[in-house]
């Protein structure tokens, strides 16, 4: 009994790391109302709304096939599903942390009125992306067992990934909404870094194809692996490389101490200074 | 104050300056320059004091109105202590869960229905599900917008807004109620049903802070005043008077 409790408050601490309420567990009927709010709003009136948010990546995704399948001809097997399983993932990325650097400043007249934990804006906005992206899965596993990829059981890993994935944007966006109040131009930085960042990624290319000298771009930049490691899960059907794992996972502890840092530091008087 | 029982606000000594960046570089080309131009500043720091040295204890079940002209720091005050902003000094305890309504209707959303802003708001205002569906036939009733509930609030007029909004705040328990101005909006009938519902809810036990400009409000239902002027308490005691004080202060 005693050792049940003790697990359970360790549980609590882990999701409470410094005494900060990182994953708003005391508040899950403010972030189930604001998800459900932010759910409805996109998708009401609109049975295709899911259909909406989802058509930028596909769209995408089908130019460019054309262009590296088609016209460059690349080779890498299955590469429809290769792309799609990195497009997908990658929007989600992407869009929650333009999304979440916005997300305390636009919701200035909320925070400067009613005492609220202001991580609880890029929290609610991740969670609302992350639940269109699973929602979005079957079609990226449609299109892998449509172009005859054997998916193995290593697609039980795959939760995984995806939860380090949630981790580390959650963490991104969070920095970002905090930076955001104090630098107002970080929109047109962040517009620049992201394109050179999905370009950094193995997300139209296979990691194989980059030349041995530039290897160690890989190790700096923080979700190269979890791409790769989602093409082996999704595209190949093979168990991902379990070196990448320690590698993926410092990198999200780093983005974990860094938002429990700034919770630390600026916290106090951040709503003033918005 | 006469006293005995121990007070749910404590207000000690309780200070705010703002922190102002003259000149501030917000943003990363501002940086750039400054570096090209071979300086490195950030600014300089310059405070603004709206609260300086402010004491005073409420106690449960009073009504206390608080007075001041403009820019007197009251806002500021009930932001203090309903906890969105920090204390620059001096000491702030709140012994009961308090809830603010310094905007009716904060983050309502226009696209959803009257029925589900009422669980939206109830939980951005600090409550949970089961103290929200327990009160929400008072909320339907007192709003009374009957099936337009069921409307997207874009299509209500401003005023059954704040109805809705008002329903919401007053309805949920909570032992101690802030309330800024809110009644400047919202039609004569509508301000006397707010300032009544305010009266009962003080009756069955809430102790109840009213930031107003409207002298008859404090003279009528309030226990006590408290009048800030240029950042200061200069007065705390029976109504009557600080609403007098108050009047001589803003020069009518």
């Amino acid at each position: 009994m005693q050792a049940l409790i003790s697990l359970q408050e360790f549980g609590l601490n882990l999701l409470r790391p410094c005494g900060v309420d990182l994953f708003c567990v005391g508040k899950k009927f403010l972030v189930f109302n604001l998800v459900s709010r932010n759910l409805k709003a996109k998708y009401h009136r609109s049975v295709l709304g899911l259909f909406w948010t989802l058509l930028n990546p596909l769209a995408t995704t089908l130019i460019f096939y054309f262009v590296f399948k088609m016209v460059l001809n690349v080779k890498v097997p299955h590469y429809l599903a290769f792309i799609i399983s990195g497009m997908l993932p990658w929007s989600f990325f992407s869009q929650t942390i333009m999304e979440g650097m916005e997300s305390i400043v636009g919701n200035h007249g909320l925070i400067s009125k009613v005492p609220i934990q202001i991580q609880i804006f890029p929290f609610v906005g991740t969670v609302t992306n992350f639940i269109t992206l699973v929602l979005a899965l079957p079609i990226v596993i449609g299109t892998a067992i449509l172009t005859d990829v054997n998916l193995g059981s290593s697609i039980l890993l795959f939760p995984l990934y995806l939860s380090l994935l949630f981790l580390f944007t959650y963490c991104s966006a969070t920095i970002l909404a905090v930076l955001y109040v104090l630098l107002r131009d970080l929109r047109h930085v962040l517009g620049i870094v992201l394109q050179l960042w999905f370009y950094a990624t193995p997300i139209l290319y296979h990691e194989s194809m980059i030349p041995k000298q530039y290897h160690w771009i890989l190790y700096l930049n923080p979700i190269a692996f979890l791409f790769v490691d989602i093409h082996a899960i999704l595209v190949q059907g093979t168990y991902p490389d379990l070196h990448h794992l320690p590698v993926t996972c410092a990198w999200v502890l780093l983005a974990i101490c860094l938002t429990l840092l700034i919770h630390r530091f600026i916290g106090e008087d951040l709503v003033e200074q918005i | 104050m006469s006293n005995s029982k121990s007070p749910l606000i404590r207000i000690n000594e309780v200070s705010k300056r703002f922190r102002y960046w003259n000149n501030s570089p917000k943003s990363f080309k501002q940086i750039l320059i400054n570096l090209i131009k071979g300086k490195f500043n950030l600014g300089n720091k310059a405070t603004l004091t709206v609260l300086d040295g402010v004491s005073f204890d409420i106690y449960p079940g009073e009504f206390v109105g608080i007075m001041g002209r403009n820019g007197a720091g009251k806002s500021t005050l009930l932001k203090l202590i309903s906890g969105i902003y920090m204390p620059t000094a001096g000491k702030i305890e709140v012994n009961a869960p308090v809830a603010p309504l310094i905007e009716l209707g904060a983050g309502f959303h226009y696209e959803l229905s009257g029925y589900e802003n009422i669980f939206l708001n109830a939980a951005i205002l600090g409550f949970g599900q089961k103290a929200t569906q327990a009160a929400l036939p008072e909320i339907l009733a007192f709003a009374e917008l009957g099936d337009k509930i069921y409307m997207p609030v874009k299509n209500y007029s401003s005023g059954m807004v704040i109805r809705l909004g008002f329903a919401i705040a007053t309805h949920l328990t909570a032992p101690i109620l802030l309330i800024d101005e809110v009644l400047a909006v919202g039609d004569v009938g509508f301000q006397n049903k707010c300032l009544k519902k305010i009266h009962d809810l003080h009756k069955s036990g809430r102790t109840i802070i009213l930031i107003t400009h409207v002298p008859e409000a404090v003279r009528n239902h309030c226990s006590r005043c408290i009048v800030i002027d240029n950042h200061v308490k200069v007065y705390d005691g029976p109504a009557a008077q600080g609403v007098d004080i108050y009047m001589s202060a803003v020069g009518a």
